[in-house]
């Protein structure tokens, strides 16, 4: 164990031999080369000392007992603040010649300054002025370290000599030395805030993200600087709405691809440290003249992370996910790289544990003036301790007093970090720059150095999220509980769910630009060739709908549709209708009767019933040809049963509503909300019958993720579900689960995980890969098996943005 | 007024300078063992000899000031007392005070330009027999 301030004894004052110091003091002084007679009146030094509240210890054997470790038995001071008495005493004053003054610095033979007194200022026994630590400029030997002529903390503890020079020095009296120190009080941590962020992102981000990433840094700096560096545990909250556009995505490393490029070496968040000095009255001081004080010294930024392993069984209630996440050595990865018991996500897999800056090297710092585009605190890397590093304080200016660091934690979810910041030295030796575990430093080996840590820094992904309901009647889905999942591997969906009504009031709207190919693209632009991906659904979806209201608020299914016979009728009457307005026709009899019933009292009639009269009056071959005419337009549906037609108009209706909601998505889309929306609705169709009444069809698809409709710039997306929040008690349902794990599971989509391998027993899920999942694990939310719970251990590792291919699962 | 030039005082004092003669031998080796490699013993000789003379000019008689006069030559050169480029070496020795005083004002300046200096071989005078051949060979 060692404590501050260190030991002190004269061998620390000592260094390789120089000819200027140690041969300097070569040859006696009394032995004159003509031999002269020695004159009988001889002077030496007898005590040096130093006064401020105590005194400090005079000494002439240069073996003396060492000063033990501790501030007991130290004379200390604050340079620029407390006034200092130096003193000596002399014997025979009278004959006095040269008195040598020298300040030696911890770890260094050769004087860091000196000061020759002819024998008048010998014999006044001490200064004319009170001394503050400082002395001229130029009476400095050692500059470089003592730039301002101020001692500091970084040369402690110091030894100062008193060397009597002549040829008169009486033996025995030749010097006498003293020490002091200067030492830290403390260290308090603080924000730094955006200040100290430099105006531009950090070259690390693609540049399609640099605008961005950076307005996200100041957010996450502001939403930490609410709390107290210290509070316990602090979420760094990186906005991540980035999407599938394409389905093939979800095979490849895109996640970490794109993560990577938004945020690069990860978010960066300035701490500062204020450094306070101890005065002589065991006070603290900081700031103003006393920061000169700092010059040279080194802080130690160091960072510890969670151990997940111990962690794992209360995280993940699910044996195979913390099977994976350690008995795969994930987690543990070369765990003898980097930070002691840190399990954050290692260099190799795209990490920072075992490579990567977290306190990125700053070579130069800057002058006050913030904001700038470089951080303003000289930062370098630690030799052996290599995940830490070590800044320099400014000792003048606006920061004088305080150092700092661009903390910069890896772009990973659920990696965490508790940085501490160290006074470095101890007797002018660098102590912490070794492997040694924090929690040793700090209990251990050096209990006492002055130090001051965060609390834990938790890195989260944020995906926003809107919750969109088709209608009043859809039962709100509980989407913080469909979120578990996702937040248990780092990602934090953040919901906002206040715009059915404004999805509802033009719904109707959308539905109308479907059938009249006026919708807009992706752009925002009108676009006739948008819309169905099948010419035949046009007619069916204008059809199936003719006459009825699809107001959004009348049902929580997307389209409600007539009956396959009523279906089948209105194409009959629209048949019969085209057939009695032909023109070039011989006789316009019917014609003219039809309009003219038409334009007296019934213009707004339904005019079925008249034309189905008229229909039935005509001969067989009058019938043949409007059945003809009937059954080309009826295409392939015309010999459908009920079944097929539900089923057929389910496709075509989902479809409809994907287009709908994507008009939505595409009309409110901006900077400022980009995320995924999800649509719910308990139905695709709800089929109205020919007596008025209406039959609930049960959906034959739960939920889709569309990534044919992500929008160019990939950060907005939409998902689609429709299935009730509860299950219903039907027997004709495909589905037996709620919305709740068909969202979570839509949601995994949107984010590029795959299909997951099932049981042998259940339904294969499409294109499901057992590289991109945890294979032994068939429980993945991302399969068909409605019992599935959880996400695999590999998607968690993959949502959290670690590397696929790094790991060679791809 | 009686006056000793340097060079009477020399020989007054020659045969007492031998012992330290032999002291400035072991405090070269000791601390500049690679520039005496390089030298005769004539030529050492000729070091040690002018270190006194300069010394005695200025009030150095100690063995310790006189050893401090010649580990001075050997960091800045053999004349550094009238060298520019270390101008407050000259003006402390010709300054007033006492020798110690000298020597010790010395000793802070000295450490701040000792990177500054260049040695003692750069300036040393060539051997006579190096010099002799040279000459006839025109």
């Amino acid at each position: 164990m060692a404590t501050y301030p260190g030991k002190i004894e004269f061998s620390m004052f000592t260094g390789p031999k120089n000819p200027l110091v140690d041969g300097y003091l070569e040859g006696g002084s009394k032995t004159p080369i003509n031999d002269r007679k020695h004159c009988k009146k001889t002077w030496g030094i007898s005590e040096l000392k130093l006064t401020c509240e105590g005194s400090s210890t005079s000494y002439e054997a240069r073996d003396h007992e060492a000063i033990a470790a501790g501030r007991r038995g130290h004379f200390f001071f604050a340079p620029t603040v407390d006034s200092v008495k130096i003193s000596w005493k002399l014997v025979q004053p009278d004959n006095a010649e040269t008195l040598i003054l020298e300040l030696f610095r911890a770890g260094s033979g050769a004087p860091i300054w000196q000061r020759t007194l002819d024998a008048k200022a010998a014999k006044k026994l001490t200064f004319k002025d009170a001394w503050k630590g400082e002395f001229p400029k130029k009476e400095w030997i050692d500059k470089k370290l003592f730039p301002d002529g101020v001692v500091t903390a970084a040369g402690s503890p110091y030894m100062l000599k008193a060397r009597a020079e002549g040829d008169q020095v009486e033996d025995g009296y030749v010097e006498r030395f003293t020490y002091f120190d200067i030492l830290v009080k403390k260290i308090e941590l603080s924000w730094g805030g955006t200040d100290f962020l430099p105006t531009a992102a950090h070259s690390s981000v693609d540049n399609k993200f640099k605008q961005d990433t950076r307005a996200h840094e100041a957010s996450i700096i502001t939403g930490l600087t609410n709390s107290a560096v210290t509070t316990q545990r602090m979420p760094v909250v990186m906005p991540c709405n980035q999407f599938l556009t394409s389905a093939s995505q979800m095979k490849g490393d895109y996640l970490h691809d794109n993560h990577k490029k938004q945020w690069g070496d990860g978010p960066r968040i300035p701490l500062l440290a204020k450094i306070s000095l101890t005065k002589a009255n065991g006070d603290a001081v900081h700031g103003g003249d006393s920061a000169k004080a700092l010059a040279g010294l080194d802080i130690m930024w160091d960072w510890e992370g969670e151990d997940e392993m111990a962690l794992l069984n209360t995280r993940y209630t699910n044996d195979a996910v913390s099977s994976y996440l350690a008995l795969r050595r994930r987690l543990p990865y070369k765990s003898n790289e980097g930070p002691s018991g840190s399990t954050n996500c290692h260099a190799d897999y795209g990490g920072k544990r075992g490579g990567g800056a977290v306190f990125p090297a700053n070579a130069r710092p800057l002058p006050n003036s913030l904001p700038s585009n470089k951080f303003a605190f000289e930062v370098r890397a630690c030799g052996t301790r290599d995940w830490a590093a070590l800044s320099r304080p400014h000792t003048t200016g606006d920061h004088a007093g305080y150092s700092g660091v661009l903390f910069q934690p890896s772009r990973m979810a659920r990696d965490t970090y508790k940085v501490s910041a160290y006074v470095a030295n101890i007797s002018g030796a660098p102590v912490l720059d070794t492997q040694t575990p924090a929690a040793t430093i700090r209990t251990t080996d050096f209990p006492d150095l002055p130090r001051a840590s965060t609390g834990l820094f938790d890195m989260v992904r944020e995906v926003n999220a809107r919750y969109i309901r088709k209608a009043p009647s859809v039962s709100a889905s509980n989407v913080a509980r469909a979120s578990q999942q996702h937040a248990l591997a780092g990602v934090k969906l953040t919901w906002t769910q206040n715009e059915d009504n404004a999805f509802q009031n033009n719904y109707a709207t959308y539905l109308d630009r479907i059938k009249n190919r006026t919708l807009l693209d992706k752009r925002g632009i009108q676009d006739a060739k948008r819309g169905l991906p099948v010419p035949d659904w046009f007619n069916q979806f204008e059809a199936s709908m003719r006459g009825i209201s699809q107001a959004a608020s009348t049902t929580h299914a997307a389209l409600t549709i007539w009956e396959h016979a009523m279906f089948k009728q209105l194409i009959l009457v629209e048949t019969i209708r085209e057939y009695v307005l032909q023109k070039n026709r011989k006789f316009n009899g019917p014609r003219n009767d039809y309009n003219r019933w038409r334009n007296t009292t019934n213009q707004n009639a339904d005019d079925s019933t008249y034309l189905l009269s008229f229909y039935n009056n005509l001969n067989d071959n009058k019938k043949a040809k409007i059945d003809q005419a009937h059954l080309s337009k009826m295409g392939n549906m015309h010999s459908d049963t009920s079944v097929h037609y539900l089923y057929k108009l389910g496709n075509v209706a989902m479809h409809g509503f994907k287009l709908a909601c994507s008009q939505y998505m595409i009309e409110t889309a901006t900077a400022n909300n980009r995320g995924f929306i999800t649509f719910h609705v308990v139905d695709t169709i709800r089929v109205k019958n020919r007596n008025g009444t209406h039959t609930i069809v049960p959906s034959g698809t739960g939920g889709v993720a569309p990534s044919s409709e992500t929008l160019p710039d990939a950060r907005h997306a939409m998902l689609l579900v429709f299935l009730p929040d509860a299950v219903r008690n039907n027997p004709n349902n495909v589905y037996t689960v709620g919305a709740e794990p068909v969202i979570a599971h839509e949601m995994g989509h949107t984010f590029y995980l795959c299909h997951a391998p099932a049981g042998r027993n259940e339904a294969p899920a499409p294109g499901f890969s057992t590289n991109h999942h945890d294979p032994a694990d068939l429980k993945c939310l991302m399969n068909y098996d409605f019992t599935s719970d959880h996400l695999c251990g590999l998607c968690n590792l993959k949502l959290r943005g670690w590397s696929l291919k790094k790991m060679g699962v791809l | 007024m009686l006056t000793i030039r340097s060079d009477q005082l020399w020989t007054m004092v020659r045969d007492d300078v031998d012992p330290f003669r032999g002291r400035a031998r072991v405090h070269l080796r000791e601390y500049f063992a690679e520039q005496i490699h390089a030298l005769s013993a004539a030529q050492i000789d000729d070091a040690i000899e002018h270190c006194v003379q300069r010394g005695l000019t200025y009030g150095l008689r100690t063995e310790r000031d006189l050893l401090r006069y010649l580990t001075l030559m050997f960091v800045f050169g053999r004349d550094f007392d009238g060298d520019a480029r270390f101008a407050w070496a000259g003006q402390i020795l010709s300054g007033p005070g006492s020798a110690s005083f000298k020597t010790s004002r010395l000793q802070a300046d000295a450490l701040r330009a000792q990177s500054e200096g260049e040695g003692y071989l750069a300036s040393a005078p060539r051997e006579a027999d190096d010099a002799a051949p040279q000459a006839q060979a025109r």
